[in-house]
């Protein structure tokens, strides 16, 4: 039974198994404001014996899939049933919760609970099982793996969501929210600018001077180490101390809190990747091309212009990506000394013990590094001269 | 003093000693605040002293750590056998998607379902630490040649022995660099647990934001920044002193 069971498709079984220990558990919490404590409602409480019956009859046809012969049409199946789970899923917790709070007093808040976030993540396994048997099939694979998505997205967009409460949270909050949105995306995105600009020119040096490599990497390796919230400390001492010596500084933005530290302490912590990779894509070049160049008549400045920056482009892209996707969490600290950014909604959540004001911010905080995550990839990927590999590791 | 492994380990004795004499000294830290901060009336955090901060910080640490190691590592080492590897694809594919994930992002989202304190910072701090820690595992165990693997096998040893006396040997450096970088990030994280309730070094940094104290804020980032360093070259002594090779371990 267990040897089949493993030529069978073990991760698909392993995610009807969780999709089906979904169901016992609490699937929507009502509470009577958003900081009180809730109660949990299962799921047979929320859409009855029938919605139960049909959530049940759907993991178990995901089950059968899954213990069937691995086929493309198995996968296709499969694929399709955790999207239709996800959708039904979903659409029920829209449509109850609005349900409820019209029964309700105008304080009152609907989240989902476990069940509901349990379910997500047995889709999630089911979709990727499903992708895995898709290898040769693009077209059904976009599929499988976008719909559910894409449906979320117009759910949210339709407004069929408004009633959960991390969707009232954030109508609340909009205008902020997107000051926030703005400062975080500028914040990081300056702040990778600066590094890159300071970085490159560091890697090039450290592949030039003997002398210069050790301590650049010395001080790159030390200052990554040190904790953030600790480099953003010891930023600010001596920043406010100059903003007291030269009151003109203040009056242009500079004082030990605020964006000025923040934006320093995440120059700094960019620039261990992008002088790395910097190094490396220059240090990796086969000499004879430079020879070849050499030999052509190239002048140095030529030979580094036409030949190594090219060549070594990927990998510092690629440095520049690993800065991003850190600067975008590192930002959310900032918001402790006062930046700003989505991090403000983290912590205030988590001050007044406000789960969906927490919610608010790390939601959008991980879509965010996934988003900059995939241009960047994408990026590093066009950036690959043609003829040589896949710029993916 | 010729070996220069010898001499890593006395210069990080020798680091290690002056920092618990420089914690251990509060006189010291009072009189050194005292003067950079002369408009402070307080300058030392009333809620413990450094000794006590920095045990706190290290059992959070230390507790997740250990934690990541024992599962990370044996779950590395199930996916790249054969009654894992249907599992490594997607075992791949979380650890790469995960490490993309602020780990501030997977404390907050730990706090509306553990609650307050030290439990949802050790259960983030262990979480997202596995994700290197599980990644080198495999990384270091496929790395190793399959023609020495054959040789093993034809040597007459066992999956097992051969798992235990030639492949974990040959992977530990990759695997104890992915424990280094779980660690690193594991003391940064953890000092943000302090504004859940975690204690550690990050107490006296949040409390002298909340107060506008700056004679707080250097109270903690100091010992914090040397206790990461220090953390990090000790990592990196045990990881030189398996290489078989005398290459250098930098960068």
């Amino acid at each position: 039974m267990i040897r089949q069971l493993v030529t069978r498709d073990s991760v698909a079984v392993t995610g009807s198994i969780i999709g089906l220990a979904s169901l016992p558990l609490g699937w929507l919490t009502l509470k009577s404001s958003r900081l009180a404590a809730g109660t949990s409602l299962s799921l047979w409480q929320v859409v009855g014996w029938d919605g139960t019956m049909v959530m049940l009859g759907l993991w178990l046809i995901a089950l059968t899939l899954s213990l069937t012969k691995k086929t493309k049409w198995q996968a296709i199946s499969l694929g399709i049933s955790a999207n239709v789970i996800l959708i039904i899923t979903l659409a029920l917790a829209g449509f109850e919760s609005s349900r409820m709070l019209e029964a309700e007093e105008t304080f009152a808040r609907v989240s989902p609970s476990a069940g509901i976030w349990v379910t997500l993540i047995a889709s999630y396994i089911l979709v990727f099982a499903a992708r895995q048997g898709l290898q040769e099939a693009p077209a059904w694979r976009h599929l499988v793996s976008w719909t559910g998505l894409a449906a979320i997205g117009i759910m949210l967009a339709i407004g069929w969501l408004d009633s959960l409460s991390l969707v009232q949270e954030f109508s609340g909050r909009e205008a902020r929210f997107q000051q926030e949105l703005v400062r975080h995306i500028s914040l990081f995105a300056g702040s990778v600018t600066v590094g890159t600009l300071i970085g490159v020119p560091l890697g090039i040096w450290a592949v030039r001077s003997r002398r210069a490599e050790k301590p650049i990497f010395y001080l790159a390796n030390i200052t990554q180490t040190i904790p953030s919230l600790a480099l953003f400390g010891l930023v600010i001492a001596p920043l406010s101390a100059l903003s007291f010596a030269f009151p003109f500084l203040r009056e242009i933005g500079i004082r030990g809190v605020g964006p000025a530290p923040a934006f320093i302490a995440l120059v700094i912590y960019s620039l261990l990747p992008i002088v790395r990779n910097t190094f490396v894509g220059l240090r990796q070049l086969d000499p004879a091309v430079i020879d070849a160049g050499l030999g052509m008549g190239m002048s140095r400045a030529q030979v580094f212009r036409r030949i190594e920056a090219p060549l070594a482009a990927p990998l510092v892209l690629e440095g520049v990506r690993t800065a991003s996707v850190q600067s975008v969490g590192l930002t959310t600290v900032a918001a402790l000394i006062g930046a700003g950014g989505l991090g403000w909604f983290v912590f205030q959540g988590l001050g007044q013990a406000a789960t969906d004001l927490i919610l608010l911010g790390a939601i959008p905080i991980i879509g965010l590094a996934l988003v900059v995550d995939t241009v960047m990839r994408t990026l590093v990927r066009l950036s690959t001269p043609k003829g040589l590999g896949g710029g993916e590791p | 003093m010729r070996n220069p492994k010898i001499r890593r380990w006395l210069i990080l004795g020798i680091a290690s000693a002056a920092f618990i004499a420089l914690i251990a000294n509060m006189q010291l830290w009072q009189m050194a605040l005292s003067f950079l901060f002369p408009g402070e009336t307080q300058v030392l955090h009333p809620r413990a002293d450094l000794l006590i901060l920095t045990l706190e910080h290290l059992e959070l640490v230390g507790i997740s750590s250990s934690l990541t190691i024992l599962i990370g590592v044996p779950v590395g080492i199930w996916v790249t056998r054969p009654s894992g590897s249907n599992f490594l694809p997607i075992v791949n594919d979380l650890t790469s998607f995960g490490q993309t994930f602020p780990p501030v992002a997977v404390l907050a989202l730990a706090v509306p379902m553990l609650g307050f304190g030290l439990v949802p910072t050790v259960v983030a701090l262990f979480l997202y630490g596995l994700l290197p820690v599980v990644r080198n595992t495999i990384a270091g165990l496929r790395a190793v040649p399959p023609d020495l693997l054959d040789a093993a096998y034809g040597m007459g040893m066992s999956r097992r022995q051969a798992l235990l006396k030639v492949e974990l040997p040959l992977a530990a450096r990759v695997i104890l660099a992915g424990v280094r970088i779980s660690v690193i990030i594991n003391i940064g994280t953890a000092m943000i647990g302090a504004v859940i309730g975690a204690g550690g070094l990050g107490s006296p940094i949040i409390a002298g934001l909340v107060q506008d104290n700056l004679a707080f804020i250097i109270e903690g980032a100091v010992p914090a920044a040397i206790l990461a360093i220090l953390a990090d070259q000790l990592l990196a002594n045990i990881e030189g002193s398996l290489t078989h090779s005398p290459q250098e371990a930098n960068h």
